[in-house]
């Protein structure tokens, strides 16, 4: 008997057929409307989720802060924002974002916080030093809020987004297989987890479960010091850095531009002194006492792998003396 | 245009509405299909679409003059098709590794005779299957085809151009010429082979690619290690291929063209004349009836035949690139094709035996894809040398990613190989296709690699 096999005739009725079809699609509809009410009723998972929970956090503030922390992932995580709370006795509300969001992001929060409260005493705009050159902020990242369809429009300033993004947008909000597939492939290959939000603090600052990112995950700055390119600041986060400073102006903030720590061994690049040169000069032109802005760590402080979930964001103990770091030169720059 | 691509979606949705639209209208709806296909075709490069009409042109002009004349001037005909093939074939594909191989060999500068040529996508599938039809019609097996339009449809039939099947006239040019019912099985059965090569391409192939990579691109790769990465890269090779396979027949059966099985669980073969019988069949059967079988196959003795043997098989190797680890591997595969036939070794009916011999012939399997997947002979020298059971911190990781991939295709092979058969799924109802389509379809989602790979069959 050959032990090949056939192709046999497949008898379906044409009914048959289409219902096959019908619930292969309703199948992967209902299983896409489980996983996102199980991932909604938890934290876990990408730092995309950063995003939507902070304009969740910013939108649900009854009372006013005196400090506000804007700015990407690694800002984040660098600034603890409860410990500020918690010894200096000063409001504070942690609503830096990821990096993919741009300072577009950080204007329509600012904007946002100041259509409900007085203006904070401080801003803290922190960025790792590699994100500035970001041009459009990321569609899938956008999608990753509660915010309405098409509010980059309605939001100041407005921005357009091209139809594939668009596409993107939809795609990542509706398809929840697909956009949160990092989340998913986690939780059903447990052995390759990765590091967990748990969830925001009160003030915002993120609770992690205690497992570490291999040593080996690239940080962005990577692609930037292997093809040595120069520093530069995009065009839409220069308008909206602009727009910022204008914002903190009017109502007598003081904005604070910081660079987010740097992973030791990253520095060590032979062109990482260069680019930082570039860094400095481009950013201390932003630093205006008439527009009450001012620039921190320009040279930005180093840590070591013990000290970071990964290449970018900084555990608690090291956030710490990041923060008490930065509080002790913003006082000093206060005093010049 | 890859398969696995937006455009590719894009492309075949565009095409489908006006081909469903043309039923009634044969030659309009192949015309049709040709513009198609060459649109597919030259979406990697312009170019290409010039050589497969030279092609095209060739095969259609020579098996045009074939009939009605002497044997020596059909034998003409046939040799003018033949260089025109081979020699397009030759210099395309095997150009610079016969001129890098003689530099060294008369100590020449390196790169002295080396020419900047582009390998056009899928020239080894073409050209076999042009040449066949050229072949037939000199043995007096096929009519030579009036019209040009559906012999170079049947040339450059897009779901088979760049990766096969190899098709026959006999097979492919017949429903060419043919108007076609499209059934609802033919609908059925596509789209579940469209999903199921999907999901063999970008959840298993993909992701096994990943763990392959790493460790043979690893120096110091020792171990455990390079055993997980030698059954990755034999099943990422069967995901990738077969998947590829898998979506051209899915995508023709929706155009109502049954094109033939080019795989039938290789994996279950208890023989390495039972594995080509299962793996790239469509290429298997092409060597046997055209290069075996004219050299003598077996019938002028024995050493005649292990020489037909390893010349099939070595060519055989060669035509999968030009380098030399295929050739080994095609000697491989030809020497243990001696090896068995010499020992006499069959497929026994004693289960125990036959376990036995299933796993050492899916040694001997793995042992030909290092051959195939080493860069060099001191790679394979390596990772013989380093191969053991000693694990790192990352093979228990690596472990589990390897079964963690494999456990659905292995569970769905082992259902088709027990019914004895590979449409068991949409046989068995639309609740049990639905419910396997609609798990490949949310592997696709969250496990789909999301910068896919170009098909490996493409450099062939």
């Amino acid at each position: 008997m050959s032990r090949l096999c056939d192709e046999h005739k497949v008898n379906l009725s044409g009914k048959r057929a289409v219902q096959a079809q019908v619930m292969t699609l309703l199948l992967v509809l209902g299983l896409n409307i489980v996983a996102k009410s199980v991932l909604d009723s938890r934290y876990s998972g990408a730092v995309n989720f950063l995003f939507g929970e902070k304009w969740k956090l910013l939108q649900s503030q009854t009372q006013p802060s005196e400090v506000l922390v804007l700015g990407d992932s690694s800002g984040a995580f660098c600034f603890e924002s409860d410990y500020l709370s918690r010894s200096k006795d000063m409001r504070c509300l942690n609503i830096a974002t990821v990096g993919f969001a741009n300072i577009v992001n950080d204007v329509w929060m600012l904007n946002t916080y100041l259509e409900k409260f007085a203006p904070p005493k401080v801003v803290f705009l922190i960025k790792h030093v590699s994100l500035w050159s970001w041009n459009n902020p990321d569609a899938a990242t956008l999608a990753s809020s509660d915010l309405p369809y098409g509010f980059w429009r309605t939001f100041s300033p407005a921005i357009t987004m091209p139809w594939n993004e668009k596409l993107r947008f939809i795609n990542t909000r509706y398809n929840i297989l697909y956009s949160k597939k990092a989340v998913i492939a986690g939780l059903l290959r447990p052995w390759h987890r990765s590091w967990t939000l748990q969830g925001l603090s009160a003030s915002g600052y993120p609770q992690m479960e205690g497992v570490t990112l291999p040593a080996g995950k690239n940080d962005e700055m990577g692609p930037i010091l292997s093809a040595r390119q120069p520093f530069r600041i995009s065009e839409m986060n220069l308008r909206a850095l602009q727009d910022l400073q204008s914002i903190c102006a009017a109502n007598n903030i003081t904005l604070v531009i910081c660079n987010a720590p740097v992973y030791r061994e990253t520095s060590e690049d032979p062109y990482f002194p260069e680019f930082l040169s570039q860094a400095k000069t481009s950013l201390e032109t932003f630093a205006t006492p008439e527009k009450n802005t001012l620039t921190i760590f320009p040279e930005p402080m180093l840590f070591d792998r013990n000290e970071g979930y990964d290449r970018v964001h900084l555990r608690p103990d090291a956030a710490r003396r990041y923060t008490d770091a930065i509080l002790k030169s913003l006082s000093e720059a206060v005093k010049k | 245009m890859l398969f696995n691509s937006f455009t590719f979606v894009g492309f075949f949705c565009l095409l489908y509405g006006p081909y469903r639209l043309l039923q009634s209208r044969l030659r309009v709806q192949n015309a049709l299909l040709l513009l198609a296909s060459y649109i597919f075709y030259s979406v990697w490069d312009v170019r290409f679409s010039l050589l497969i009409l030279a092609s095209t042109l060739v095969d259609y002009l020579v098996a045009r003059k074939i009939p009605g004349r002497t044997d020596r001037e059909k034998r003409r005909l046939l040799y003018l098709s033949l260089t025109a093939n081979l020699g397009s074939l030759a210099f395309f594909k095997y150009y610079n590794f016969f001129s890098e191989n003689l530099s060294q060999l008369l100590n020449l500068p390196p790169g002295s005779l080396f020419l900047n040529v582009v390998l056009p996508v899928g020239i080894s599938f073409y050209t076999f299957q042009s040449m066949s039809y050229t072949i037939d019609v000199f043995r007096g097996e096929q009519e030579p085809c009036e019209s040009f339009l559906d012999f170079a449809l049947y040339v450059s039939f897009f779901p088979q151009l760049v990766a096969g099947p190899i098709e026959r006239a006999g097979r492919l040019l017949e429903q060419i010429q043919k108007p076609r019912i499209i059934s609802t099985e033919d609908l059925t059965v596509g789209l579940y082979l469209i999903i199921y090569g999907y999901f063999k391409k970008v959840v298993i192939a993909d992701n096994l690619g990943q763990m392959v990579n790493r460790i043979f691109n690893d120096p110091n790769a020792q171990g455990a290690d390079i055993w997980c990465a030698l059954i990755a890269f034999c099943f990422q090779i069967y995901g990738d291929f077969s998947g590829y396979s898998s979506i051209a027949r899915g995508l023709a059966r929706l155009l109502g063209f049954k094109l033939v099985l080019n795989f039938n669980l290789p994996y279950f073969s208890l023989t390495p004349s039972e594995f080509w019988t299962r793996w790239h069949i469509s290429l298997s059967q092409w060597l046997r009836d055209y290069l075996y079988v004219p050299l003598g196959g077996n019938r002028g003795g024995i050493s005649q035949t292990y020489r037909n043997l390893m010349l099939t098989m070595v060519l055989g190797g060669l035509w999968h690139g030009a380098a030399w680890n295929f050739v080994l591997w095609g000697l491989f595969h030809g020497f243990i094709l001696c090896l068995y036939r010499g020992l006499n070794i069959k497929a026994s009916p004693s289960l125990p035996v036959r376990l036995l011999q299933w796993q050492i012939m899916f040694m001997l399997t793995l042992f030909g894809w290092l051959l195939f997947r080493a860069k060099s002979w001191s790679q394979v020298v390596y990772l013989v040398t380093h191969m053991s059971f000693q694990t790192s911190p990352g093979t228990h990781t690596l472990l589990l990613d390897i079964l963690f991939y494999l456990t659905p295709l292995l569970l769905i092979e082992l259902w088709q190989h027990k019914k004895r058969d590979l449409l068991v799924i949409p046989r068995s109802g639309p609740w049990v296709l639905a419910g396997a389509q609609a798990f490949m379809l949310t592997a696709i989602l969250v496990f789909g690699y999301e910068q896919s790979s170009e098909f490996i069959y493409f450099q062939f």
